[in-house]
């Protein structure tokens, strides 16, 4: 599995929430994105698992340059949209900041709103911590639904 | 070295600074990064200025301020000074049919030509300039059939020679060698003569044609002809200048002859079948009004010497040998006794007058001469506008070198764009 990862090539926007849909009553699910794309929908899908006894996790992983853009004066471009395209220098880039932040609080309290696990991973932590950090959160979730 | 439109050396200065200026201003975009959550940046505008004090392109820099400073230099015509020693002498000699003898204006020439060297101008209507002596004299020996001669012209002609001269002689002179009749002169005279600061010596000649001398006719005509009546009352009054022929026939080759040795012969024909009517002639300074027989067709080639009230032609003149023809246009009716009265005779004598027209043979006041004569008190260094519109090879290679840097910038810039697109540019 980790070869097959190793081996894409990310790009597109390819849409997960028909695949979240797609997922069978009861199983297991875990969404490993940025949720840049169809986060709405996908999180739709997933309330839908939840109501049948699905497990799903949500592990968001964000990009270290993501959180701390570069110093220098930069025009940022969406890989996934060209057209988004935009200055980025000192004083822009407190206000990326909180805004970016906004964004990831309440995309993760939606998602724990509709029952779902919620971890945010960076690409500048230790992989294994991060891993650790899933696994953990989820235990804990399936210890305090046993309770 | 030495500049003669100087201003240009100041503008293409600050031009260049304003070059560096440009420089120190740093316009760039910044560079692109892959950023996935761009969207939360905030969508302000795509490009700001940035100022440095480090100059940027320093190689094109230096190009674009030699290009203008070349080119500056070129406009503000740069000449290489040579130390003027020595002296120079420039002849301006009248030539026209009022100089005469030229035996005898050699030998005045002569009597004070210097050892220095010698330039000459030999002027009537237009101007000739020549530095080796036999041509000068092999040109002015020519017998002119101009009587006209223009004062004017030769002083032109001699200061623009002189001024050229003043780069490599320390003292030029101008001689100034004419009859100094009235007709030399004209208003432009004493600006042209202002121009030249020095003092001019001058050289004064006896005209050849006396001024009181009386003129003849030779009236080629038969039969009571009203004209030929006019114009012999305009002879006895001594309004009649120069020899010339009157034929109001047919003219011989005889005739033709006798013109070509600098004589005017006037073929002034009879006009029984023209339309009689009141009308102008005007010719020379002179306009008679009175009855005039005008034919329906008239010559028309030639130089026109007096026209209608109406503008067009009423007598033509046209060289020969040295001397020339003149073909009038118009006769008069043989009754009445407008031949007898002074308007036409005063019209019969700018006619019948020496080839190229009348102009006044007296000789001008001393106290103008002498006026000529005394320095203008224009500056000895006053540039004509021709010297600074004269050709500079030293300006055009400049400006050759100047376009040569101009098409290398070219170059460079677009090397340094097709660079700009593989190496990462450095963030303002």
């Amino acid at each position: 599995m980790t070869s097959i990862l190793a081996a894409i090539e990310p790009s597109g926007a390819a849409p997960i929430a028909p695949l979240v849909a797609d997922a069978r009553p009861g199983a297991r699910i875990v969404i490993v994105s940025d949720f840049l794309g169809d986060e709405g929908a996908m999180r739709v899908a997933a309330g839908a698992l939840l109501a049948a006894h699905s497990d799903v996790h949500a592990i968001h992983v964000i990009a270290h340059e993501e959180l701390e853009p570069s110093a220098n004066a930069i025009r940022a471009v969406d890989p996934e949209d060209a057209s988004i395209m935009r200055p980025l220098d000192e004083t822009l880039r407190a206000r990326y900041a909180a805004n970016f932040s906004n964004w990831r609080s309440d995309t993760a309290a939606a998602w724990r709103h509709v029952g779902a696990t919620w971890t945010a991973v960076t690409t500048g932590e230790d992989p294994a911590m991060g891993v650790r950090r899933v696994i953990g959160a989820s235990v804990g979730d399936l210890s305090a639904a046993a309770r | 070295m030495t500049f003669l439109a100087p201003v240009w050396l100041a503008s293409a200065a600050a031009a260049a600074a304003a070059v560096v200026g440009i420089h120190l201003i740093a316009w760039r975009l910044p560079r692109s990064v892959p950023l996935p959550t761009a969207r939360f940046v905030p969508d302000e505008p795509a490009r700001r200025a940035s100022r440095t004090l480090r100059l940027s392109d320093v190689g094109l820099l230096a190009l674009r301020a030699a290009i203008i400073m070349a080119g500056g230099v070129a406009l503000a015509r740069p000449t290489l000074n040579v130390a003027p020693s020595g002296t120079a002498t420039v002849f301006a000699i009248e030539r026209s049919a009022m100089i005469g003898d030229t035996a005898t204006l050699h030998e005045r020439v002569r009597a004070v030509r210097a050892a220095s060297p010698v330039w000459y101008v030999a002027f009537d209507t237009g101007a000739a300039v020549f530095q080796d002596e036999t041509e000068a004299w092999t040109h002015l020996a020519q017998v002119s059939a101009n009587q006209h001669a223009s004062l004017t012209v030769g002083l032109l002609a001699a200061t623009r020679e002189a001024r050229r001269l003043i780069r490599e002689y320390e003292t030029v002179n101008i001689v100034l060698v004419s009859t100094f009749t009235g007709g030399l002169f004209d208003e432009a005279t004493p600006g042209v003569r202002g121009t030249w600061g020095d003092s001019l010596q001058i050289i004064r000649i006896a005209p050849a044609i006396a001024p009181s001398a009386p003129g003849n006719v030779d009236l080629q005509s038969v039969g009571d002809d009203p004209v030929a009546a006019g114009i012999r009352l305009a002879m006895s009054h001594g309004m009649v200048r120069g020899a010339s022929r009157v034929v109001r026939g047919v003219a011989t080759s005889a005739d033709s002859a006798w013109a070509a040795a600098g004589r005017v012969l006037v073929l002034w024909p009879r006009e029984p079948t023209g339309t009689e009517r009141i009308d102008g002639v005007h010719a020379g300074d002179v306009t008679t009004i009175a009855h005039f027989i005008r034919p329906a067709l008239a010559a028309d080639s030639g130089r026109v010497i007096a026209r209608w009230v109406d503008g067009s032609a009423a007598a033509h003149e046209s060289p020969l040998g040295t001397g020339c023809v003149r073909t009038i246009g118009f006769d008069v009716p043989d009754a009445g006794d407008f031949t007898l009265t002074p308007a036409f005779q005063r019209l019969a004598a700018v006619l019948v007058a020496p080839c190229g027209g009348s102009q006044s043979s007296e000789v001008v006041g001393d106290s103008v001469i002498a006026g000529l004569a005394a320095p203008s008190g224009a500056a000895r260094s006053d540039i004509l506008p021709d010297d600074v519109n004269a050709p500079n090879r030293l300006a055009a290679v400049i400006m050759m070198l100047a376009i040569i840097l101009a098409i290398v910038e070219l170059a460079v810039r677009r090397r340094g764009r097709s660079g700009d697109a593989v190496v990462v540019e450095p963030a303002a």
